[in-house]
């Protein structure tokens, strides 16, 4: 027989193997993309509330030895709230920053304080917010790698395809806000 | 067998690019921050306590630990292969650590590794058994294998693979909790296992078989004062022992890696029905080495594979018209 028959025939076959294993492949590893991004999202969730339960024995114990101004303590009890309730990864980060920049100057407070500072509660807390807060940017470079790669894939050829009819859509990446990088200001977060 | 071969080669090509793909959409973490579950993707290098170093027994190299296959010839002429019979492993985890200073464990016997090179091989007949004593001994120790006549002699290959302390590895695999003991998780008939700090339980147990037979020693641990110890106060001794010499090493316990590593690698209980990729990769390239490795794995599998096919098809027709 012709051997451009047989190379045909051959060829054909193959190549539908190899479009359905594409196809299948493509499906599964889209989801397995989005699925690793969700999961790095609750990772974050995870230390976002542990981080949200040491926060009023911080304030308990600092107010101890020190008096906050009232709009101190409830900007980062506000802040907590909208953590907890709020649906979005912007909204989260947002209030995930102002926590950290509040828990910030709690800590630093303790450094003005011989007192607070030897006080063996605060040195525990100081100890585990500051083992959430390295954690937590750990987790946060992962959540946004995930999700570079997520972006990544559904822009590119033949996932594109995959990924409108499956509705994936592009995610928002954890960003630090701006009120995180600054760096806490004692002289107004009390009084003596 | 060009159709079986090409056919083989297509299915290793889709193999391969699903491994590339799982590789690649798996971001790095670090062993701190990392959180358990299926896939969890790790740069790390192979740490061992001085205590724990042995010596490979075929390459005679200071190594963390080191894993054996032992294979016999089957079959004649065309038909002669390797049948794979046991793997050994000196021990049962290898400890690694990365940038962020925290250490995790392998289960080595649910590794697969990315190369397919192995330190040391050795051919050899188990009626001539033309192999070190060390070799030797740990072979018949565990049961690996039997003396023959000239007879019924059997061919063996042995191929050793070492891990030695520093060296770089990339790992990609199931993360859980640490177990309590150093025990590989559902270990198959064809594993088997050495002992952790052997040369240190050796020491200790020599440094025993004296000291329990000095009567100013026994009158120290006598405690109900028979004149002999029992087995409570035995092991009071021993236990003594064992703390001494591993103080020696700044050790208080022979294997504390064990609880201070975050989590072990093992195998995965994903249900995958094609392409089951359930063991841990172990690889001493990077992942950009690996990603290269593997493309190149692809392209020889997925245009190879069809050609070689279509020849096979071809020649066998040609043969019937």
């Amino acid at each position: 027989m012709n051997f451009i028959i047989v190379a045909g025939v051959v060829l054909v076959v193959f190549f539908i193997i190899g479009v359905v294993a594409t196809a299948i492949g493509v499906y599964n590893s889209l989801t397995a993309v989005k699925e690793n991004v969700n999961k790095a999202w609750a990772n974050i969730d995870v230390i976002l509330k542990q981080r949200y339960d040491e926060i009023p024995q911080l304030i308990k114990i600092c107010e101890q030895y020190v008096q906050f101004e009232q709009g101190m303590i409830d900007r980062m009890m506000n802040a907590r709230e909208k953590m907890v309730q709020g649906k979005s990864v912007e909204t989260k980060a947002e209030a995930s920053s102002e926590l950290t920049a509040g828990i910030k100057g709690l800590l630093a407070v303790g450094e003005a304080y011989p007192d607070l500072k030897s006080n063996s509660n605060f040195m525990q807390i100081q100890t585990r917010l500051s083992r959430l807060e390295e954690t937590l940017a750990d987790r946060r470079e992962f959540y946004n790698d995930s999700v570079n790669v997520l972006n990544t894939r559904i822009q590119q050829i033949p996932d594109v395809f995959f990924a409108r009819s499956m509705g994936i859509e592009r995610r928002e990446m954890f960003k630090v806000h701006e009120t995180e990088k600054a760096l806490p200001d004692l002289n107004i977060n009390f009084k003596k | 067998m060009l159709i079986g071969l090409g056919s083989y080669g297509f299915y290793k090509g889709l193999l391969k690019q699903k491994i590339k793909q799982r590789i690649s959409d798996i971001p790095r973490s670090k062993i701190a921050s990392a959180a358990m579950g299926q896939s969890v993707e790790v740069q790390a290098s192979v740490v061992c306590h001085v205590s724990d170093q042995i010596r490979a027994p075929m390459s005679n190299e200071k190594c963390a630990s080191f894993v054996w296959s032992l294979e016999e010839e089957r079959g004649s002429g065309k038909n002669r292969h390797w049948h794979h019979l046991f793997n050994f492993y000196s021990t049962p985890y290898l400890y690694v650590v990365d940038e962020s200073n925290e250490m995790a464990a392998i289960d080595l016997a649910h590794c697969e590794f990315q190369e397919d090179s192995w330190d040391s091989s050795e051919v050899f007949s188990s009626s001539s058994m033309n192999l070190s004593d060390k070799v030797k001994e740990l072979l018949f120790k565990h049961m690996m294998i039997e003396e023959s006549s000239f007879w019924n002699s059997r061919k063996y290959r042995l191929q050793e693979r070492i891990f030695k302390p520093e060296s770089q590895l990339y790992i990609l695999g199931s993360a859980i909790p640490m177990p309590k003991q150093e025990r590989s998780v559902d270990p198959c008939d064809k594993s088997k296992f050495g002992e952790r700090g052997i040369d240190v339980k050796i020491k200790v147990e020599e440094t025993f078989k004296v000291e329990s037979k000095d009567t100013y020693i026994i009158s120290n641990y006598d405690e109900n004062r028979n004149l002999v110890l029992d087995k409570s106060e035995k092991e009071a001794l021993y236990r003594d022992i064992e703390k001494r010499i591993l103080k020696k090493y700044g050790k208080d316990v022979q294997n504390e890696y064990l609880f201070i590593s975050k989590f072990l690698f093992t195998k995965s209980n994903a249900n995958e029905i094609f392409f089951k990729l359930d063991k841990v990769f172990l690889s001493t390239k990077s992942e950009s080495e690996l990603i290269g490795r593997l493309n190149l794995w692809i392209y020889l599998g997925l245009f190879g594979g069809p050609i070689l096919v279509t020849f096979g098809v071809w020649y066998f027709v040609a043969r019937f018209d």
